[in-house]
């Protein structure tokens, strides 16, 4: 799923968009599935595990260390959850799945 | 006190000396105390005469050759001092090991760095043009971005993973150096960038690996000399001409440099990552990824090792490498996963299917081409010997260190991976590429025990000029003769828009926006190219744009491959000879090595594939994955 689609299934619901791309709009809600929420979540767990590695690279008398190490288990069950939910995806598309 | 007695004697003569303090006036063979002063005067002396003489003996050979290719490469072009300058190289530096701890690790590098430029610059020197064909592939992966076209991951598929075709565009643009220049000094300066990263890391495990007592400094031990032999070992088995103009040239790199820091950090830091470090890997693992596909696996697979082996104490580490990995591969490379969908179904962890077409489908065609690849299996099967060699020496005499241990994990990593192949038959050799990092640094090991030591070098001395066969075997093929290049220049600037069956790489090289190419000499499958192929270039193979026209090429590389790697020698002059006759065929441009032909279907010679045989024809149109070498 695109993010473009959802971009023009929104506008198209909220009447932004023209008359002429009403079609548009339900195709791509049409086309949307049960994963479309993570591309743009992939890309912000991509950034915040970054974060984390920094921070659980500081000095443990550092506040921000700190914060690194109690965040860690909730941030790694998302990550966790959006890299098998993305490798699910890859094996949609490559067929391994149907 | 001087530096060197800051650390005490071992109480008994050990074959272990490699990392231990050895007084400044030891032997490095008996243990016993003498004055080295003179003997070390006349090896110092006798290795920097024999590195003249070998110099001597391998540049004036060049200087006197000519090029003669046949089924076992280059090595007919080169005399016998060629051969006995590069057993000399290898040699020179063992000479300088029998000084012991006094041998000098700069004169050491230096034969190592003369023996990568004479050996990786000869084929350039008796060619005058770039080898090996898949780089002029890679070079049509950078042309759309210079031409301004920009990406197309549809139809190129290293534009999923675009830092190679962006920076070296950018290189070209910045530079104005000309692609074959490009990639004629490619691969001997990637080589000696690859020698910087691996003589850290080699140094490191020679040097830190085996206990807290090595790090304090400043005792010169053997430890401190071994390490050249790593890098001697790197370029002597490293036949795999992976450093080509190429994604993965690149991506290797940035792996081995990735390698330097990990092993920092496991081997001297105790598995501990400080904010530097972990910048440095991620960094270098972000890069990894937009280059090369393959090269992060291995990485995935490597971490993953040291994590459950835990010699790195970061598993999240693991979870945000293999997090960055998904979201690449998922939301930018997504079209090349849609496009080869088919081939990753039929291969990907199929592993019989994996030792087919890695191992015995590459003992095959010509009985020299067959040769050469036993050959190659069995010099990779020394290293490996070797490397497990000094692991048993090392282990039984000091029991687990914390290097050895990293070198077993790494190696562990790299072949859980190894299955996961996306490419053909490449894959052992890739697999062989990434381990050898670690392959030579586990056999310096043992490089204490003198035994070994004289094994070690002997080894050397002799693979030095066997590396001219595994290395250039099939030059027959790699060889891009300046008429070849003069029919890819007429199929650039003359025939686009059009669709190029044969000739590989000339659609593939320049203008490539312009051009759908198809490799003649590749099999079908179990079947092999057929002269209804060149008569109807439709009738296996899907062309994306069916407007545009056809051209039919013959070429002394399709010739070669065919001789090679078919065991087909006559079969091209027979398709010629067919093509001259037939009046479908008309020649457009002819030059001795290259031979142009335009198509015109007849009305019966259109496609007889339904859309699906399309398709799956189509999907064979994979122009540098499944590329036999």
């Amino acid at each position: 799923m695109s993010l473009q689609a959802v971009a023009v299934a929104v506008l198209s619901f909220a009447g932004v968009l023209p008359p002429g791309h009403d079609q548009r709009g339900v195709d791509a809600v049409a086309a949307l599935d049960s994963l479309w929420w993570l591309g743009p979540l992939s890309l912000g767990a991509v950034v915040v595990m970054v974060l984390l590695e920094l921070g659980k690279s500081l000095p443990p008398e550092r506040r921000l260390r700190r914060l690194a190490d109690r965040a860690t288990k909730p941030l790694v069950a998302v990550a966790l959850i959006v890299v098998l939910s993305s490798g699910y995806r890859l094996a949609e598309i490559i067929g391994f799945v149907q | 006190m001087s530096r060197e007695v800051r650390k005490l004697e071992p109480s008994r003569p050990s074959c272990l000396a490699m990392t231990e303090a050895i007084g400044p006036r030891l032997s490095i063979f008996t243990g016993a105390r003498f004055q080295l002063r003179p003997t070390d005067e006349i090896l110092r002396n006798t290795s920097w005469g024999l590195l003249a003489f070998a110099v001597t003996l391998a540049v004036g050979g060049v200087a006197g050759s000519s090029l003669r290719l046949d089924g076992y490469g280059l090595a007919a072009s080169l005399p016998p001092a060629y051969f006995l300058g590069l057993i000399c190289l290898p040699l020179a530096s063992g000479i300088q090991w029998l000084r012991g701890r006094h041998a000098s690790t700069t004169a050491i590098v230096f034969h190592v760095v003369l023996f990568v430029l004479i050996v990786w610059l000869t084929p350039l020197l008796l060619e005058w043009t770039p080898r090996f064909r898949t780089s002029y592939v890679n070079f049509g992966y950078v042309d759309p971005v210079l031409r301004g076209v920009g990406l197309l991951p549809d139809r190129f598929i290293y534009h999923n993973w675009p830092l190679f075709p962006i920076v070296m565009a950018a290189v070209v643009g910045a530079t104005g150096i000309s692609p074959t220049l490009l990639m004629a000094v490619f691969p001997v300066v990637m080589m000696l960038a690859y020698l910087v990263p691996l003589g850290a890391i080699l140094r490191t495990i020679a040097i830190h690996g085996t206990g807290a007592g090595d790090d304090s400094g400043g005792v010169r031990s053997l430890g401190q000399v071994a390490w050249p032999a790593g890098l001697w070992l790197f370029a002597v088995f490293n036949w795999t001409s992976q450093d080509y103009f190429s994604p993965q040239a690149v991506a290797y790199l940035f792996f081995i440099t990735w390698l330097a820091v990990l092993v920092h950090v496991v081997v001297r830091r105790a598995g501990v990552l400080t904010l530097a470090t972990t910048i440095a890997l991620l960094g270098l693992f972000s890069l990894i990824v937009l280059t090369h596909v393959l090269t992060s696996l291995e990485v995935l697979g490597v971490l993953a090792a040291l994590t459950a082996a835990r010699l790195l104490r970061r598993p999240t580490m693991i979870v945000t490498c293999g997090l960055i990995f998904i979201v690449w591969q998922l939301n930018v490379a997504g079209p090349f996963f849609a496009f080869y969908a088919d081939r990753l179904q039929t291969s990907l962890l199929d592993i019989s299917d994996f030792v087919r077409v890695n191992l015995g489908s590459r003992v095959t065609g010509s009985p020299q081409h067959a040769q050469i690849a036993e050959l190659r299996i069995l010099v990779t099967g020394i290293l490996f010997a070797l490397a497990g060699f000094s692991v048993l020496v090392r282990l039984l005499g000091s029991g687990r260190s914390r290097s050895v241990m990293f070198g077993i994990a790494f190696l562990f990593g790299i072949a859980f991976v190894a299955p996961a192949s996306v490419y053909g038959g490449e894959m052992l050799i890739r697999v062989l590429l990434f381990s050898l990092p670690m392959l030579a640094g586990l056999a310096v090991a043992a490089f204490g025990t003198g035994a070994y030591r004289l094994l070690l070098v002997a080894a050397i001395a002799v693979m030095a000029p066997i590396h001219i066969l595994t290395h250039y075997g099939n030059e027959l093929h790699d060889y891009v003769s300046p008429n070849e290049l003069a029919g890819f220049e007429f199929v650039s600037s003359s025939l686009p828009p059009a669709n190029i069956f044969g000739g590989y790489p000339a659609g593939n090289f320049e203008n490539t926006a312009l051009l759908d190419a198809r490799n003649s000499y590749l099999s079908r499958g179990v079947l092999p190219s057929g002269l209804e192929d060149f008569l109807n270039p439709t009738l296996h193979h899907g062309w994306s744009h069916k407007d545009w026209p056809t051209y039919i090429l013959l070429s002394r590389g399709d010739e070669a491959a065919m001789e090679l790697f078919q065991n087909r020698p006559g079969f091209m002059s027979e398709v010629k000879s067919v093509l001259d006759r037939d009046p479908a065929f008309r020649v457009v441009y002819a030059n001795p090595d290259v031979t142009i032909y335009s198509w015109q279907p007849r009305a019966s010679s259109s496609p007889p594939c339904g859309p699906v045989e399309c398709a799956v024809a189509g999907s064979r149109s994979v122009p540098s994955m499944a590329l036999r070498r």
